[in-house]
């Protein structure tokens, strides 16, 4: 797959998480798991994008979107970090713990970015509420509505340039610099996949384990142990 | 006198998807309630004194989970229709009844679905995905939707039924013991998640040395995380360079 088609493909997907992320729906389609899988399938390399998902997708659990929280765009971070391990892996440019590991860290700095330019769309979202003040004063309901959906408009654009920008000087730029790490690091940098995994547990042992549902956590580890053992 | 039609809260249905598209830092979903009330309003109003007070009232601050903003639409529905059948002469009860259903709705949202449902649809989806693949992510996307579409649907039912009652079915101490039941099965799953996590990693290249380091790791990552001190960004970041040194580490050893 040429340059362009997956620079299209993942510009798309990344006004689509945005969308998802908080403007309309919310059917999670937005969440690591999801879009990155999605992005591999369309990149060709499923396996991949699923790997991707399952290592972002518990650290940002961490953060929730409650009420005007200032939370990262992790969402577009992991899926401009998958799209760029896919295109690292798929064009020989490094081997695969090599690909994810500067992925992840590039994503890291897409998440900080799309948020600067979220909470700058909700600051200029004020002004749509002001005008559609004005509207309701001449009772224009159909610009009310109008004003309304411009939000929706707004978030899929800030997406999908985010995902654009970063993705097109992740390929360019970064790829070059991701090429000079040798090949026999490749061993030493997966442990930071199982890093990543110990995060993701840690997170969710930190939300919900307190000393009266100890007794769950452990029934958890001791059954599935067994089912290990046994299957 | 007209009365809201089956047609009308479905239209504020689909409507309420599209809640939070103006989420703004001054009225959060101020502008999205009327958006998702115009239906109503066209319905209800017959003079332009009546539309113009309808939408003034609903352009006004509000914030709640999006999902759990449902109750709200069909309430305010239900009380907009009241209002103009029985010919109040003073509103203010709607809007006194809109400022005592935020809290609620927020709380309830917050600790149902970002606190419980989200988390343990995530945590079983990435068990499922490391085993079965795809079919991982389906699940996710099914465990998750099917209880944000029933209350979705729900809400806007139930609350054009009771009107101002739904304040009752929305108390948070009348729902924490189902949270509790939640939070016992998140714990159970993460369980589970240690060890499906730890056997693929066993079943790795790396073998017993990654599966310690993961151990160890996630021993140390529970008090990093539980205090907070440090975004995620950073967090991740420092995960990946420990990693790494170790990785290098045990090469080098």
């Amino acid at each position: 797959m040429n340059l362009l088609t997956e620079l299209l493909i993942i510009t798309i997907f990344g006004g689509i998480v945005s969308l998802d992320t908080t403007a309309c729906f919310q059917i999670m389609i937005s969440q690591p798991l999801v879009s990155c899988t999605l992005v591999g399938w369309a990149f060709g390399y499923t396996e991949l994008g699923l790997l991707m998902g399952i290592l972002m997708q518990t650290p940002w659990l961490l953060e929730m979107p409650i009420g005007g929280a200032k939370n990262s765009e992790g969402n577009l971070g992991s899926l401009v970090a998958a799209g760029l391990a896919i295109h690292f892996v798929n064009n020989s440019i490094t081997l695969t713990n090599i690909a994810i590991v500067f992925a992840v860290v590039w994503g890291l700095v897409v998440s900080w970015i799309g948020w600067k330019f979220v909470e700058s769309m909700r600051r200029s979202n004020v002004k749509l509420s002001y005008l559609a003040d004005k509207a309701a004063e001449k009772i224009n309901l159909s610009r009310i509505s109008w004003l309304h959906l411009i939000g929706t408009v707004y978030a899929f654009w800030i997406g999908a340039i985010v995902t654009f920008v970063s993705f097109l000087l992740g390929t360019l730029l970064y790829s070059r610099l991701v090429a000079y790490v040798p090949d026999f690091f490749d061993v030493p940098f997966g442990y930071a996949k199982f890093g990543l995994m110990a995060l993701g547990v840690g997170a969710m042992i930190s939300m919900f384990l307190n000393r009266r549902n100890l007794i769950y956590f452990v029934g958890g580890v001791v059954i599935s142990l067994i089912v290990a053992i046994v299957f | 006198m007209n009365r809201i039609r089956k047609r009308d809260l479905l239209s504020v249905l689909f409507r309420s998807f599209y809640i939070q598209s103006s989420w703004n830092f001054e009225r959060m979903l101020g502008l999205g309630l009327c958006f998702c009330l115009i239906p109503i309003a066209k319905r209800l109003c017959t003079t332009d004194e009546e539309m113009e007070e309808f939408l003034k009232r609903h352009l006004d601050f509000f914030n709640a989970h999006p999902y759990m903003a449902s109750f709200a639409l069909g309430s305010l529905t239900r009380l907009e229709e009241q209002s103009i059948l029985n010919k109040w002469k003073d509103k203010r009860p709607i809007l006194v009844f809109k400022e005592r259903m935020m809290s609620p709705l927020g709380a309830l949202g917050d600790a149902f679905f970002w606190n419980s449902v989200k988390p343990l649809a995530a945590v079983i989806g990435v068990i499922l995905s490391l085993y079965l693949g795809i079919v991982g992510v389906i699940t996710f996307l099914v465990l998750y939707n099917v209880p944000h579409l029933y209350y979705r649907v729900m809400g806007i039912y139930l609350g054009y039924k009771k009107g101002f009652d739904i304040i009752h079915d929305l108390s948070i101490r009348g729902t924490q013991k189902y949270f509790k039941k939640l939070s016992y099965l998140i714990a159970g799953i993460t369980g589970v998640l240690l060890v499906a996590f730890g056997d693929h990693i066993f079943h790795s290249n790396y073998g017993n040395k990654g599966l310690i380091f993961f151990l160890v790791m996630s021993a140390v990552s529970i008090p990093v995380t539980f205090k907070r001190r440090i975004t995620i960004e950073f967090m991740i970041l420092i995960t990946l360079i420990i990693s790494i040194t170790i990785g290098l580490l045990v090469q080098s050893g």
